[in-house]
């Protein structure tokens, strides 16, 4: 094994040994630290990542030599690392925000009981995530996609004695199997076809059309599938709002900025084999579409501040998937690598602010904007950029999605500049609910500790400059190649494009319709509200779509159902099958008891006949 | 007179004996049988030594022994019979099961 | 001829008497009756010319044995209720009749070498063999302390406490 191959290995598993780590001192001396170790961990993981991306800039892919892991008959898996210009932005993504997460959680989750096991979970979390990113073999990143569930499984019910913790924690487990399921079809599919899990050999076969487009239409679905349930695509996008349990920071790297994304990176990952069989684009887009402006719909009417992230990341995630499978894998992962950094710091902000007033209830906060200057201010970065103010991130991201589809789709355009506009109207609402006015709550408000201060203040330089990346177009030559233009051009001459004033336009309204109803209270929202009651309604259950799932699919079509059939079949089927091997064994067993009665008699007469038995057999075999 | 004849001889009285030891409830009874069945097994032994086509006397020894364990068995075995007496006042064998 | 008779006759009697030793209601007559068959054992001993074996039958089974078995019927106390057998009556029949013709049948069926010129054991060979100096002066020896220890271990065991 060469150096630069260790180095790739120590990225991944870096974070495992701090994982192992903070468990083996913890269980040494109890009242050690564990923060540190982790972070260091990740730091050490960050800049080998950075390390990454410089090589794989100047002089392209790096495999390392594989890892034998199973060998079973014709069955040869084996394990490598793959650094591609695609795994080395998300390196980047991951280590960056998990960074800045563990150093904001150092204050957020002072003083909690679960310190370490917090923080041994988040870097388990790191160490599987960099695993899925790696992966140079389906398999292992299935396997690393099942660790990330896992994790995302134990930090959303990190507060497990809290019931709606532990049931939204399951809730995610159980949705998110949904989509794992398909992931599990187009692996055995694939497999099935191909023999191998080798991604680069899964590339090149779809390319030449050596896979039957039966069994790639089929398996880029299921790998879609997976995707829609990691992140959480209509119509298995309701456990991503309850997974709003966890802790705050958790939420910001987990369910905002690194696992979300994973269905997105899959989807880039495989794009070979869903550029070989189109319509399956087609189906992501639409889905994708339909799932943004959905979600944020939602946004526009919830009043937990962390609901309304939430909404939002789906909707954004919906972007993604739009930009994939209409404009190309850069377009899609240019979007999925500003939006981590901004989402993040929104979630950030968020636990600064639920640090100081102790609530996410929008509702009994206001005014917060004296008290809290700093986190006012990165939020209100975070969420231009979410809205996609020129010359923010988001803007630029944005931008790609929007012009990919204004050719290829015009109606999916025309639902994503509602969404556009809609995402400005609700961040605006938290903005001026939250800052402004007067505070409804009673907690003496203060601003949170330089720990957490500082990786808001990193996240949104980030959010405000990661953007300019692309305008010389470096991002979308890394990824996917093509021609570059000159810096200013990109900047500026983005405005010039009439498709940036259609967006900035709709962010613009949406911002002026949160003035006008928040700030200067021209139009009240309850009167809306109250105006249109069945809409209000209908947005604030969430279309119903957990009653549907609840009470339709659940309770009837399964627990009354499907369930009632089972629990029959089990009672008398299988039951009986088992209680009738029971008395079998009974009745026979009566039979021989009564031998074992304990009068030498019976066992001497018994000795005897086994005697007879003997003599005769060995007279017969003779 | 053939050495078939005793060993024909001695089997009937080893069935006898055995019918004896199985069925009997008494634990003297169940002795008794005993003592016929070592007989039948004696009388084979002999049978053998004086049928066989050398002139020994291993067969007869053997015989020897068998009498002398059967004698301290025999003893060993009342004894036992006369303890169980004592301790249950019976020596019923259905009614002794400690063994269950 | 007359060895014939008189085996016919000793089997008759040994028979009988066994089966009535084995059936008798009550135990002291099958006591008496196993002495019979002792006896008629013994005789069959002479009949296949082992006197000495014939003359310690009766020194052991009648004058130690069946004494001590008479004895013991003394000493105990039986309970004639009830049937004398127990449920395994027919089993045992079974089995015993199982046993007798597989008996008979291998009997039968074996071919035996140097059946056909019968050889006696004279009472010094058996002396010689038992007592020579390769013989089973130890066995004997180790014979005589079986018998010491069953009779230490049956008065440890019937002593009353």
């Amino acid at each position: 094994m060469t150096i630069p191959e260790i180095c790739i290995w120590l990225i991944w598993l870096l974070p495992l040994a701090a994982f192992a780590l903070t468990w083996i001192i913890g269980w040494i001396k109890k009242d050690s630290p564990s923060a540190p170790y982790v972070i260091i961990a990740t730091t050490a993981s960050w800049l080998l990542s950075l390390w990454a991306l410089i090589n794989v800039f100047t002089d392209g892919n790096i495999t390392t030599s594989s890892v034998q892991w199973l060998n079973i008959g014709a069955l040869n898996v084996k394990f490598a690392l793959e650094l591609n210009p695609l795994s080395t932005v998300m390196l980047m993504v991951v280590n960056t925000v998990s960074l800045m997460v563990q150093i904001f959680s150092m204050g957020y989750m002072h003083g909690d009981h679960g310190y370490r096991r917090y923080f041994s979970f988040v870097a388990l979390f790191t160490f599987s995530m960099l695993g899925l990113v790696l992966a140079d073999s389906l398999l292992m990143l299935f396997m690393c996609w099942e660790l990330v569930g896992l994790c995302s499984y134990l930090l959303i019910g990190f507060w497990f004695f809290k019931p709606s913790a532990a049931s939204a924690a399951k809730k995610a487990f159980l949705i998110t199997r949904i989509g794992d399921l398909g992931i599990l079809a187009a692996l055995i599919m694939l497999f099935n076809a191909t023999g191998t899990f080798t991604i680069s050999e899964l590339h090149g076969l779809a390319a030449a059309g050596a896979i039957g487009s039966a069994v790639l239409t089929w398996s880029c679905l299921g790998l879609f599938l997976g995707s829609m349930g990691k992140s959480a695509q209509f119509p298995l996008h309701i456990w991503l709002p309850d997974a709003m349990e966890g802790p705050t920071p958790v939420s910001a790297l987990i369910h905002a900025a690194t696992m979300v994304a994973a269905g997105v990176f899959l989807i880039a990952r495989m794009y070979p084999l869903f550029e070989a069989a189109p319509q399956t684009l087609t189906v992501v887009a639409w889905v994708g579409g339909i799932t943004a402006i959905f979600a944020a719909t939602i946004a526009l009417v919830m009043q937990d501040i962390k609901k309304v992230l939430a909404y939002s990341t789906i909707s954004q995630l919906g972007y993604m998937f739009v930009g994939l499978a209409l404009g190309g894998v850069s377009v899609g992962m240019f979007h999925l690598f500003t939006h981590a950094f901004f989402k993040a710091l929104l979630f950030l902000g968020a636990g600064s602010i639920s640090h100081a007033v102790d609530s996410f209830d929008m509702r009994k906060m206001g005014g917060l904007k004296k008290a809290m200057p700093k986190t006012y201010w990165t939020f209100l970065i975070g969420s231009l950029s979410l809205a996609g103010i020129w010359p923010l991130s988001g803007f630029f991201s944005k931008e790609g999605i929007l012009g990919s589809a204004v050719s290829a789709q015009p109606v999916l355009f025309v639902i994503l500049l509602v969404t556009a506009g809609l995402t400005a109207f609700y961040m605006f609402r938290v903005i001026f609910k939250v800052f402004f006015g007067e505070y409804k709550g009673d907690k003496h408000l203060h601003e949170s500790p330089n720990v957490m201060i500082i990786p808001l203040f990193v996240l949104a330089f980030l959010a405000i400059f990661v953007g300019w990346i692309n305008c010389s177009n470096a991002f979308t030559v890394f990824v996917d190649g093509g021609e570059s233009q000159s810096f200013v051009t990109g900047l500026v001459g983005a405005l010039a494009h009439p498709l940036a004033w259609g967006s900035l336009l709709a962010a613009a309204f949406g911002i002026l319709l949160a003035f006008t109803i928040y700030k200067f209270k021209k139009i009240s929202a309850e009167k809306v509200s109250a105006a249109l009651p069945k809409t209000y309604n209908l947005l604030s259950r969430k279309y119903y779509m957990d009653e549907l799932i609840q009470d339709r699919i659940n309770k009837d079509a399964l627990l009354n159902g499907l369930f009632r059939f089972f629990a029959f079949f089990d009672k008398h089927v299988i039951d009986g099958l088992v209680n009738a091997v029971a008395k079998a064994v009974k009745g026979i067993g009566g039979l021989i008891r009564s031998v074992q009665n304990g009068r030498i008699p019976s066992y001497g007469l018994l000795s005897v006949i086994g005697l007879v038995v003997i003599v005769i057999l060995m007279m017969v075999v003779k | 007179m053939t050495l078939e004849y005793y060993i024909i001889l001695a089997f009937l009285l080893f069935a006898i004996g055995l019918y004896g030891a199985f069925s009997r409830r008494s634990a003297i009874m169940i002795f008794i049988s005993i003592e016929i069945m070592l007989n039948a097994v004696n009388i084979s032994l002999v049978a053998f030594s004086k049928f066989s086509a050398i002139a020994t006397a291993y067969g007869h020894i053997f015989t020897i022994f068998s009498m002398v364990v059967a004698a301290a068995e025999v003893t060993i075995g009342l004894a036992i019979v006369l303890a169980i007496f004592r301790h249950f006042e019976d020596i019923d064998t259905n009614d002794i099961n400690l063994l269950k | 001829m007359g060895l014939k008779i008189a085996f016919y006759i000793l089997s008759l009697v040994l028979l009988g008497s066994a089966i009535y030793a084995i059936q008798a209601k009550s135990v002291i007559r099958s006591a008496f009756s196993l002495i019979i068959c002792f006896l008629s054992v013994a005789g069959i001993f002479i009949t296949l010319s082992a006197e000495f074996l014939a003359i310690i039958q009766v020194m052991v089974y009648i004058g130690a044995v069946a004494v001590l078995i008479i004895m013991t019927v003394m000493m105990t106390k039986q309970n004639e209720a009830g049937n004398k057998s127990n449920k395994l009556k027919i089993p045992a029949i079974i089995g015993a009749l199982c046993v007798a013709a597989l008996g008979c049948y291998t009997a039968l069926t074996s071919k035996f070498s140097g059946t056909t010129s019968p050889i006696g054991t004279e009472t010094d060979v058996l002396g010689v063999t038992l007592f020579d100096q390769s013989g089973y002066v130890l066995l004997v020896i180790i014979a005589a302390l079986i018998i010491l220890t069953a009779i230490v271990g049956a008065i440890t065991v019937a002593r009353e406490k």
